[in-house]
């Protein structure tokens, strides 16, 4: 295998795993920082107090 | 933290005693004052109640209490001053405390009260330059809000509540507004009041009166109350009440500054004026003797720190069940309720009405005599023209068409309008994916990028300007008024099928996104109602099905895809009406809550607010594109792309995705669509925009000529191994039925599990959309392949 061939698995894979990821994290809501449940938070500050995907005010975990 | 919160042998040094009145008083007449330090000695086997050193005596506070004072430790004070100077040294140390202290002290939590649609929200964005959603209806706000602002040295904690029209336990709203202040003891009170509609607004102001809070009323709108011709002395009234009152304009800005002012005077106690005072209103001497002997008693108790008694009295005597089970556990409860049991039947006696009925009327007195000293009434001109475009788009008869003939006109509109820009940035997608082509060597990794990638997360980002687009509008009927006017000619059918007016909030937020629409249905009292609504919500075609439908519509119906977009979303609605019929007929007893849906007055919507709302909805886009979908393209590419066949016309049915596909073809097999759609369709549990980033990237690598076509154009290209193009009218008019219809993305179905209480509705949900979306789409198709 050349090194595009064994990039672009990487890259795959890593995509793979980041769905699976974040299906899992929605399914049992751990390793989430809020639980809006919108699935798309990306970071909850709390001086902003608010999911920053779906807007929803969330109670930390 | 609050000193309760400290442990046995923990110190700390007082910041500041909230709460008000005479409980704060004898606290700081103890010794707990700002700057001293004091130390927990012991907290009693029932942890109530605790023992304190300070200025060297021991004194015992009540848990309760205890809680109303913020203190600051050692290790506290130490983080606040690394973050805050970066250059702390040890030096400095005595310092810290005082430093930690003075900023503290110039920290004020600030609470926004008011009814709903009173321009809390606008005022909160003002002040705080937040980008809160905003709309001229009600019921916009379902939580509390919380923004940071700096002002004259001071850091606001800026908190919008959700609108309610008074304080007690009648509507969740009331109990969580009710709970706010209670729990969270803002330091100030903005209470902010319609201008145009005082009589109305001040029920609420007289509610905080009785909290006895410290407050400021910010007469809203008050342009609207100028242009009308009418006059108020405010100065006067607010006198009358014993409340500041400051005219604002939350729209344009005015008056904010000077309304803070006034925040930071209340919560430095150094108001100049001699307005600002606690008032009891009065309630007529019937009730007021009532109220007289509760007081005294509750008084003895001594407890309830952050509760005024009169206002536990009022409560008790009006049998709020919320305030029965506070003090349910005092030992002094019977011998409560015996008085007023006793002074309730009195009153009511002597007055001939039931006590909730007395005191509102009391209330409401009191604000017309009030308002009779101050106020003289405009011209009504606004109103007037209320009324006039009232009975023309809520008839009873012309209502309903007009309503669609919006609905029509705003999905032309987006369509056509939209396709303009959207054309520009297909080219630009597809330049970009010839250029890389161009620039890279022939492998995997350029046509991960230009297959993956560009034909990924391009085929899904041309349509950025119809979401701007649509939300113009949605914007526009929502500032303007006409949403709340849409709840309102839909009340009648929303009563046909067991809902009320409170569930077509959640159902029209459905257009945007389903997950914040299925939280806001927690505002609905009623448990069955509550269900049915989040069940059928899945039904209101989201934002993100919006690329699917204008893709499909765009290319195989341009000259009706205005109409077409409107048929779908009318179809979403008739699909979830009858759902609810059903849930109701089968599932759920009919249990009606009176709900009445107000009118506010139409406005004339700001840019400033138009644009804010499409900037945001495009940004979140964008944010998108760049997050799940571009992974999401990743993922569906290299499925395609693996295993690698010598053939490349079937590459991609050998693919793993190919596979997976093939596996699921036989179930979209008699709606006429291949296994490419049936993918797509199953990648869109993830987000729904995948499923046009997965249409994007299977039909990119599928031909010879990478990028060179948009996807709209390959859509209709003959498949090589069957000359004939995938899709035609009838099976993409079945593939849009079934997009619109089929099982929620996944995010919806984990707010379903959690707003409904279980995994069951969730599993619900996702089966019954799905039988429900196939047997329409193979009705829609069989149909289709007769007429077309």
């Amino acid at each position: 295998m050349n090194i595009q061939v064994i990039t672009v698995y990487a890259i795959g894979i890593a995509a793979i795993a980041y769905i699976i990821y974040r299906i899992y994290r929605q399914v049992t809501g751990k390793g989430k920082k809020c639980n809006c449940g919108c699935g798309n938070c990306t970071e909850c500050p709390p001086s902003d107090n608010r999911c920053d995907s779906c807007k929803t005010e969330k109670e930390f975990q | 933290m609050r000193l309760s919160d400290l442990k046995t042998g923990q110190s700390a040094v007082i910041v500041k005693v909230l709460g008000h009145g005479g409980f704060r008083r004898r606290i700081m007449e103890m010794g707990f004052v700002r700057g001293k330090k004091v130390e927990v000695l012991q907290n009693a086997p029932l942890k109530d109640p605790i023992k304190y050193k300070i200025m060297n005596y021991e004194v015992s506070l009540r848990r309760s209490e205890a809680d109303m004072i913020e203190v600051i430790t050692d290790a506290e004070a130490l983080n606040d001053a690394i973050s805050q100077d970066n250059q702390y040294s040890t030096s400095e140390a005595e310092n810290i405390i005082t430093r930690a202290i003075d900023r503290s002290k110039k920290r004020i939590n600030v609470a926004l009260v008011g009814n709903p649609n009173c321009g809390k929200t606008s005022l909160f964005n003002m002040a705080s330059g937040s980008h809160e959603h905003v709309g001229n209806y009600g019921g916009v706000t379902v939580d509390a809000k919380q923004s940071h602002m700096t002002y004259k040295g001071y850091e606001i904690e800026l908190y919008d509540l959700p609108g309610t029209y008074a304080l007690s336990a009648y509507t969740p709203e009331e109990v969580y507004v009710r709970r706010q202040l209670f729990e969270h003891t803002p330091d100030v009170v903005i209470n902010v009041v319609t201008a145009s509609n005082l009589e109305r607004n001040l029920y609420l102001t007289t509610e905080l009166i009785d909290i006895n809070l410290r407050m400021v009323v910010a007469l809203n709108m008050y342009d609207e109350l100028k242009q009308d011709g009418a006059q108020l002395d405010h100065k006067l009234l607010g006198t009358l009440l014993g409340v500041p009152m400051i005219p604002t304009v939350s729209r344009t800005g005015k008056g904010i500054e000077e309304l803070f002012d006034t925040v930071i005077q209340l919560y430095e106690d150094d108001s100049q004026d001699t307005l600002t005072r606690h008032i009891h209103i009065n309630l007529g001497n019937s009730i007021e003797k009532g109220v007289a002997a509760l007081v005294t008693e509750i008084r003895k108790d001594g407890t309830l720190a952050n509760y005024h008694p009169r206002y536990l009295a009022l409560k008790l005597l009006d049998r709020d069940k919320e305030i029965e089970r506070l003090l349910g556990n005092r030992p002094d409860y019977d011998k409560w309720t015996a008085i007023r049991d006793r002074e309730a039947e009195r009153i009511e006696r002597e007055l001939g009405e039931d006590m909730e009925t007395a005191i509102t009327n009391e209330k409401y007195g009191f604000i017309a005599g009030a308002l009779r000293e101050t106020y003289t009434p405009g011209k009504h001109e606004k109103e007037r023209t209320t009324n006039a475009i009232d009975s023309i788009v809520t008839h009873r008869i012309w209502g309903y068409p007009i309503f669609l003939l919006f609905m029509w006109l705003m999905f032309v509109a987006t369509f056509y309008l939209g396709a303009f820009p959207q054309e520009w940035i297909e080219s630009g997608v597809a330049a970009l994916g010839q250029w890389v082509g161009r620039i890279m060597n022939e492998g995997p990794l350029k046509d991960l990028i230009v297959d993956g990638i560009i034909g990924g997360v391009g085929g899904v980002i041309v349509f950025l300007p119809q979401i701007v687009i649509l939300y113009l509008f949605i914007s526009l009927m929502e500032d303007s008024g006409y949403m709340a006017r849409a709840a309102f000619i839909m009340d009648k059918i929303m009563h046909k099928i067991g809902l009320h007016g409170k569930s077509f909030i959640p159902l029209i937020m459905g257009f945007g996104c389903n997950v914040p629409a299925i939280m806001a249905t927690r505002t609905i009292e009623s448990r069955s109602s509550r269900i049915i609504t989040i069940l059928i919500n899945p039904f209101m075609s989201c934002s993100a099905r919006l690329p699917v439908f204008i893709l499909l519509a765009g290319v195989f119906f341009p000259n009706h895809a205005g109409t077409v977009l409107f048929c779908l979303y009318l179809l979403g609605i008739i699909v979830a009406v009858f759902t609810a019929k059903l849930l109701r007929r089968f599932m759920f007893r009919r249990d009606d809550t009176p709900f009445v849906m107000e009118l506010p007055p139409y406005r004339v919507p700001t840019s400033r607010s138009v644009l804010m709302h499409m900037w945001e909805k495009a940004a979140m886009y964008l944010r998108k594109m760049g997050g799940l979908i571009l992974v999401a393209s990743i993922c569906v590419w290299f499925l395609s792309y693996f295993p690698r066949h010598d053939d490349p016309v079937i590459q991609q049915e050998h693919s793993y995705i190919g596979q997976i596909g093939h596996f699921t073809e036989p179930l979209v097999e008699p709606l006429g669509l291949n296994w490419k759609a049936s993918v797509s369709l199953l990648t869109g549990a993830v987000a729904k925009e995948v499923t046009v980033s997965t249409l994007g990237v299977l039909y990119a690598g599928s031909g010879d000529d990478t990028m060179t076509d948009a996807l709209s154009q390959k859509l209709t290209e003959p498949n090589p191994q069957t000359g004939e193009p995938d899709f035609n009218k009838a099976n993409a008019l079945a593939f849009l039925v079934f997009i619109l219809l089929y099982f929620p993305c996944l995010a919806s179905l984990v707010a379903i599990k959690q707003e409904a209480g279980g995994w069951k509705w969730a599993a619900f949900s996702f089966v019954y959309n799905t039988v429900v979306a196939w047997i329409i789409a193979f009705i829609v198709y069989r149909i289709a392949l007769l007429l077309i």
